[in-house]
Formats: C-alpha cells, structure tokens, sequence
C-alpha cells in the first residue's frame, strides 16, 4: 500500500522534466519498428511520423547500424547500391516540415547488405549489414552529415524464411495473394523450427493456377494450394480423371480492398481519409473516371483534400483471384456505372458479368501480379511517378496495403453509410459470408453493412481429403507434414499474424481441425467413379447464418456440372467425429481450497468491524445508562 | 457506600432492566473481545503465512542439503532405477536468471512444498526422458517460485542430480486457467515443466514455464501413468489435516480453562507467565496445519 504513492511521487518527480525537455524538442515515431521483413525485394515500407522539428527544414532519414556515430563508415550512403537495389536511397527525404513542426511520410528501410557494389559485392569499410541478426537504427534529422544532430530510433528485423534450416520435411505451396505474406513470411519461419521441422516454400500464383499445378500433383510438387475459391468445373473433372481429392481447410483471414497513394497538394502529407462511392470506383476502374482534381463528386465527397491531377489506376493484367472478387462487388453494388465503361464497344467487355481478368483496353494500368500491382501503387511505375500530379489507386489484399504502409478506401454507400476497411469491420464480414455449393464461404457482396467489410477473403489451403488415389500418391511423411502445418495453421498460427490478417472464427478453425484429421482417418473409397457417388449433402453451416438481407448473391464463379459430383461432397463437419490423441491430458481443475485463504481475511475483517461495533456500543450504552435500546440496535446492525 | 443509595433512589421498574442489562452488556462486551480477538489471531496467520513462514523453509533446506549430498555421491540416487520416496530430495534447482538455487523434495503435497520446491511423483525425475515436473510456492513459505513470471524464452534452468547435471533452455511460459490442458500431463517430451500459481494469492490456476533438456536424458525406469491425487496436484491443499485442527482446539480450550483456573486459585500474573509459550506454540502448530489446508503452490 505505501509503495503506491511512493511510486507516484517518483513518476511526477521523473515525469515533470522529462515532459519538459520533450516539449518542442524533436521526437520521431516509426512504426511498423520491430519485425521489419523485407517482403519483396524492396525492403521494409515504415511509415515515420515526427513532432517538434524546425518549420520549413528539410527532414532526412538515414539506416545506420545500432548507435552509430560516423556516417561515413556505419549508415547507408548514397553512390552505393543495396540489397534494397535503387529503391532504398542512401539518404532518404522525408519532406519540409510544415509550420506545426508536425508530419509523417513513409520510407523504405533496407535490409539485408548495405553499401554494395551493384554485383551485391561487399566494400571493406563501407558495407554494413542490418538484418535479424545485426540490429540497426533510423536516424531522423535535419543534417544528414552529422548523426549527433539527428534522433535515433532502434529498429529490428524478423527472422526471414531463408534462415530456417533447409533440411526440414518439405513442403510446397502455391497460392493467391491473400495467404502469401502470413504463410511466407510469419508462418513459414515458425515452422522449420523444431518440433514442426517442416521446410516451407509459397510461391506466389494466381489461386487458378495453384489449383491446377495441385491437381498435377507429384507432377508440379505441390502440396497443397491456398486458394479463396474452390475449383471451377474443368478442374473439378480433371482432378476426378486423376483419382484425386481436395478438402478445403481454412488457414488465414483477410479482406480486398481499394489501397491508394495520393498527396494533398498543400500541406504535401499523404492523404489518409479518402471517401469514394460504389460508382465512382467503378467508374475508375473502367477507366471512365481519370482525373482527381476538378472531378465534382471526388471533391464533394472529400472536400478537405486538395487532390493531384490524375488517377494512376492499377489493376492486375493476368487471370487472378483478387480481380474475380473485385469484379464481383462491383457487379453487386454498381453494375450499371461498371457496364457503362465499355459502352462504346462492340460487344461490351464490361458486360460479361464478374470476371477474374480485366479487358486489356488501355484504359488502366495492367500490372502482372499482386506483387506488381502493389510495388505499382507504392512506388510509381516508369514515368508515372510524380506526386504532385498523380495519385495512385488499385486493389490488393489487406495484408498487401499493411505491408506496404497503404491507407484504403472508405467506401459511401447510396444510403449513406460509410464502411471502413478495418480488422473489426474484416471479421464482421467473414462472420457474415455464406457457404456456397462447395462448402466454401463467399462475401456477401451486396450487403451495404457500415459495420462489415463487404469483400472479406477467406483463404483455404486445398489439400487432399480422405484416401488419396492418385498414381503416385503423398508419401506418409508428406502427410505428416500436411497435418502438423494445418494443425499449426488452425492454432498457434493465428496468434502470430502479420498487420492485415484477422484470426479465423472458431468455427472456421474447427473445420480445419477436422479435415487435418480426415486425411488420415477417411477409409480408400472402393469406387472407382465418383460419377455413381451419392448427390452432395446440403452445405455444412460454418458460420453462424445471420439474417442477411437479400443478398444478391452473384452467381458462383463455376458451379460444378451436376453430371460430376466432386469428392469433396462429403465434407460435412457434422458427420466427423474429432478423435483426441491417445494419450489424454487431462484438463486443469480449479480446487476449492483456494477459497480458505479469501475467506479467512474477509472472516478476519468482519470479524474486526463487528468487534468494534459491539466493543463501542456497550461502552456507550454503559455510558449513557440506555444501555438495553443501544444494544438491541447494535445487535441488529451485527446480525 | 455510594452504590446502594443510587439503587435504593431508582424507581421500582428501573433495577430490574438495570439487573438485565448489566449481564447482558457484559456478553455483548465479552463477544466483541473475542471477534477481535479472533481478527488479530487471522491477522496473525497472515503474518505467519506470508513472513515468518520462510523460516521453516529455509530451515528445511539446510536440513535437506547434507541429506541430498550422500545420496547423490555415492548413494542410491546415482543408479537409473533409483525412484525417491517422499519427502526425500531428488535435485539441486538452479535458475541463474531468477537467483534460485534451492534443493527440490520428492512430492508436491502442501506439506511437502513447504520444504521448498517439490517433484511431481508421477513424473521422471529431472534429467530422465518425459515431462518432469517441479512445482513450488509463489508466495509463502520463502517463495521459491515468486519470480518465476520474469523467466523468458531462452534462459536456463540447471539441474543436478545423482545421474549428473542437465541444462534446459526454456521454451515457453505463461498461465493455464481451468478447463484447459493441464501442463503437468505426461508428454513424449523430454522437458521440464515449472507450475506454481496463478493469480499469486488466489491460485485459481497456474503460472507455466517449460523447458527443453538441451542434451540427451539420462536412463531411468519406465513410468506407469497413474492419477494424481487430488492433494498432489499442487492447486489444492490437505483436506485430511483438518482433524488435526480439531485436536489442537480442544488442546486451546484446556489451556484457556488451566488458565483461568490458574489465576482464580493462585496469581494471575503467574497464570499468563505459563500460559503464554503454551498458547505461542498452539498457536504456531496451528498456523502449520491450516496452511496445509491452502493451496500447495500458494
């Protein structure tokens, strides 16, 4: 009890100066700070926010090793190249500081080998190495030269997949962009350490894609694909010729969203706030909408913005998962405004419905894959790269637009709502995905929900189901591989998600638990044609069905043929019985006896205060000579 | 001289309330001693509980230390059947991080905990394959265990015992509430597993450290997996000791009557001169027994 205000005391006397020396003297936050990757070659996008610099100075940012002092031999200068390659300057311009002395920017921290030649060569004296390993600082100030002048702030590094041990069981994945950063990067790195000792590569592929090098199997060494979708018909088909099967485990949850790069022309601070409605994103995807500035809806909509000339629209140039769910939303929320971008044309490439590869017209900036795409949006393309007249705007996996230190688009509904794509409004989304034919949970699109983010994706690892009956089937290793990943996936893994991802519902991770157990449980089914096989069971329900209102529900990216039921029908949760490993442990009991010890000190302290009362009123009573009332009373108050 | 005047001067009806009321403020009195009496004693106990109770432990190590020494050298405790019985001590503990270094005792019974911290029975002996666990008090009887929360993944626990010194390396650490998996179920794991409690005071669950053997486990006899008993798992107390309780309030109620009839007979002052150790040590014997009936890694 006395500690506390001794405690205070001390916070007040260490706090007081300390406030004042920090009031209008420099103070710089970055942020992501700890567990910085460098998730595509262009290092670590931070974005850094800073306080109380002079009015009207330039601020630099240099990467230099943990407390350095001479930046000739410990920072990154400029003149060399890095592991960052061009893209990570020497010395870095953040901006003029405005007159509150306030701001932030993003900057890209290099990682890896700093100061190289352009072969990647090390310069004795020069190069400098900032990894997970050797840990480094940003120093922020307003004279590059001299780092006493400038504030450091310690950064440090995630470990990166290439220090895992490379002599664990392997395991290939392939899959769509939502589920490359978290299994990648987060996952991967986890699970080559022991007990799991698996050795796990992603390779980045359109889910279409994935899906078909899965379906080859031993052919493409793939294990497993992770897909938001499942396989359309012909895949469907080709993977039944083959004697394969797939069950869809859901691994990571995430959300598409409109990620965009746009400076307000006065202040020259990156605009974080941007409101566009259904029809205006249509219209500028289809190209019919190109210019920020002196657009009259843009600017009612965001009125406090002072917007660059020009819309660098980016979108994805090759067949690809992320294109399907964004042509999807806008069929549900703005078809007329989407159809309208291919009017003039004959026939209308806008009219055919959602498609998972935009029309090459020219219209937008076609990059191919998301990694292209997001690079694009964050970094200019070419001779687009001006921030003072172009803006850049494209749509990519939350995951992507946290990595890259992206703010997303606010989406004004007709009615008037405003949904933000945020971790709560995510989950709120998934929670409200319906399953389709397959079993596999698909946006609502149409809901217009200010509380749920209408294209949440949810990525499932495709991997087979039950006995498998390809000519060469998985090795029992590679199963156990299989099911001590998707174990961790269910579990652990989503405790340990990157910014962008939100943890799957339980629902969703009691699916996953009982199709790991289903790949070893399920008995070799004698038939050899899964055409005799019974019709599918109705959707298992995984996600608690809320009333949605009316959803319009866009039809299903390819509805298997009736003629070809696929095996992975009988996926229904409900029949399986989850079994526990052998060896039970045994639940923790609470014991009673903790309840002595609460119960003696309250016993003790009304014990004492009714001893008191007692004690104190016969002194009274004795006292006043009205002793028999006043002890009644007391009597009652201690009973 | 004074008194029967006043009493003659009252009316008829007043001294039969007054002849009333004077026993009865008497009780009322008498009953508020003793509730405070009974708060100080509590008050007592905590004191005995959270305080004084560590000289009991630390008189237990040096107790312990000579006894650990001749079994590990050349005693029995060297050969890879060696299995201890109660109440014996298995290891030598040592967290560099934590500044612990105490001798670990055989069982997790309440009792036993208050020599310091115990090996669960039911699981290898330190240093063999499985999970070996080791509870001990996070608050009282010297609080072996009372920092354990600051232990992170990477330190080192040492342990010694007659089949040579093994180093663990933790793993992980944090608290297990009810309804979950209890950590001290066998493991194929060749681990160690520290519990005590959590929340400190209330021990409703447990604070967890686990630790990896960093070389290969020592030989020892196969474990047959058998329950724990309820008293053993470290979250509950002694329920049998409570006759003993009993016992030791019949044994206040005579001393308290020898007491009284002491001082009516002969001196009053002699009477609290034999009374007091008497009460001292019912009182101490009496604080040992309830704090058995406590949670054991309290």
């Amino acid at each position: 009890m006395v500690i506390v205000p001794i405690c205070l005391t001390l916070a007040v006397l260490v706090g007081l100066p300390g406030a004042a020396i920090g009031a209008g003297h420099p103070s710089v936050s970055i942020s992501p700070r700890a567990g910085l990757l460098d998730f595509t070659g262009d290092g670590q996008y931070v974005t850094v926010s800073w306080r109380g610099f002079p009015r009207d100075s330039v601020l630099y940012l240099r990467e230099c090793v943990r407390g350095a002092t001479d930046p000739l031999s410990q920072c990154a200068q400029p003149g060399f190249t890095s592991t960052c390659g061009d893209a990570c300057p020497g010395i870095q311009t953040l901006g003029l500081v405005d007159k509150t002395g306030a701001g932030s920017a993003v900057a890209q921290v290099a990682i890896g080998l700093i100061n190289v030649k352009p072969n990647l060569d090390a310069i004795a004296g020069k190069t400098i190495t900032c990894d997970f390993q050797n840990a480094c600082s940003l120093f922020i100030g307003t004279t590059p030269s001299n780092l006493a002048t400038m504030t450091e702030v310690p950064i440090s590094f995630a470990t990166p997949p290439l220090a895992c041990p490379t002599d664990g069981s392997p395991l290939t994945a392939e899959g769509g962009s939502a589920g490359f950063r978290v299994v990648e990067f987060a996952w991967s790195v986890k699970v080559c350490a022991a007990p799991l000792n698996l050795s796990l590569d992603y390779t980045l592929q359109p889910a279409g894609t994935a899906l078909d090098d899965y379906i080859q199997g031993g052919l493409s060494d793939v294990d497993l694909a992770v897909v938001p979708q499942p396989m359309d018909a012909p895949q469907t088909a080709a993977l039944s010729a083959a004697g394969g099967s797939v069950g869809y485990a859901p691994i990571a949850a995430s959300g598409l969203v409109f990620a965009y790069r746009v400076f307000d022309q006065t202040s020259g601070h990156q605009v974080t706030t941007l409101t566009l409605t259904p029809d205006l994103l249509a219209k500028i995807f289809t190209g019919q909408v190109t210019q920020w500035y002196l657009d009259k809806e843009i600017e009612k909509l965001n009125p406090t913005v002072a917007f660059p000339t020009f819309i660098a629209t980016v979108g994805r140039g090759d067949a690809n998962e992320d294109t399907q769910q964004m042509t999807s939303w806008m069929w549900a929320n703005a078809r007329k405004a989407w159809v309208s971008g291919g009017r003039r044309m004959k026939p209308n490439p806008f009219a055919s419905g959602p498609t998972d590869l935009l029309p090459s017209l020219g219209q937008i900036d076609l990059v191919t894959g998301a990694r292209g795409e997001a690079r694009v949006i964050a970094k200019g393309d070419g001779d687009v790269v001006s921030t003072s007249t172009y803006g850049w705007i494209g749509y990519v996996d939350s995951s992507w637009a946290a990595s890259y230190q992206l703010p997303t688009v606010r989406i004004k509904y007709p009615n008037g709502k405003v949904v933000r794509a945020t971790p709560r409004t995510i989950a709120r989304g998934i929670a409200v995905m319906r399953p389709d034919v397959q079993g596999l949970l698909t946006p609502a699109y149409g809901r217009q929900d200010p509380k749920a983010w209408p294209i949440p994706t949810v990525s499932y690892a495709a991997i087979p189901h039950g006995a498998e009956r390809t000519k060469n089937p998985p090795t029992p290793e590679k199963l156990d591989a299989l099911r001590s990943f998707l174990t961790f996936a269910a579990g652990a893994g989503q405790t340990s998600l990157p910014p962008g991802y939100v943890p799957l519902p339980p629902a969703l991770r009691q699916r996953t638990k009982v199709l790991t157990n289903q790949i070893m449980k399920a008995p070799p089914e004698p038939t050899p044609h899964p055409t005799a096989a019974p019709p599918p069971p109705p959707p298992p329900v995984v996600a608690p069905p809320p009333p949605v209102v009316a959803p319009p529900a866009p039809p299903p990216a390819a509805p298997p043929p009736p003629s070809v039921a696929p095996p992975t029908s009988s996926i229904a949760p409900q029949q399986v019985v989850y079994v526990a490993p052998v060896a039970a442990p045994v639940a923790l009991v609470a014991s009673p006896s903790r309840l002595i010890l609460p119960g003696l000190v309250f016993g003790a302290m009304a014990a004492l205060a009714v001893g008191v009362v007692l004690l104190g009123s016969s002194f009274i009573g004795g006292r006043s000579g009205r002793a028999p009332k006043d002890q009644g009373s007391a009597e009652g108050a201690a009973s | 001289m004074q008194e029967p005047e006043t009493t003659f001067d009252l009316t008829a009806a007043e001294p039969v309330a007054t002849a009333a009321a004077r026993p009865r403020g008497r009780v009322i009195r008498v009953a508020g001693v003793c509730l405070i009496a009974v708060a100080v004693v509590i008050g007592l106990f905590l004191v005995y509980l959270f305080g004084a109770s560590r000289i009991i432990e630390e008189r237990s190590q040096r107790m312990l230390l000579p006894e650990f020494r001749s079994l590990t050298q050349q005693g029995p405790a060297t050969t890879t059947d060696w299995r201890p019985a109660p109440g014996q001590p298995v290891a030598l503990l040592s967290i560099p991080k934590i500044g612990l270094e105490e001798i670990v005792v055989e069982g997790t019974s309440a009792s036993a905990l208050t020599q310091g911290p115990g090996h669960l029975r039911e699981s290898p002996v330190p240093g063999r394959p499985g999970n070996s666990v080791i509870a001990g008090r996070r608050t009282t009887f010297g609080a072996p265990f009372r920092n354990l929360d600051v232990m992170r993944a990477g330190d080192e626990i040492h342990v010694i015992t007659g089949q040579g010194a093994f180093t663990y390396k933790v793993t992980s650490i944090g608290s297990v509430m009810p309804g979950q998996v209890d950590p001290i179920s066998p493991s194929a794991k060749d681990q160690l597993t520290l519990v005590t409690s959590a929340p400190a005071y209330t021990a409703r669950g447990r604070l967890v450290v686990v630790a990896e053997l960093t070389s290969d486990p020592a030989p020892g006899p196969a474990l047959t997996t058998q329950v724990i008993p309820s008293d053993e798992t470290g979250l509950a107390g002694q329920p049998a000791k409570a006759g003993w309780l009993l016992l030791l309030i019949e044994a206040a109620a005579a001393v308290a009557l020898g007491a009284v009839w002491f001082s009516r007979r002969i001196s009053t002052r002699v009477a609290v001169f034999l009374a007091t150790p008497l009460v001292l040590a019912l009182l101490w014997a009496t604080f040992g027994i309830t704090a058995r009936l406590l949670p054991a890694t309290l």
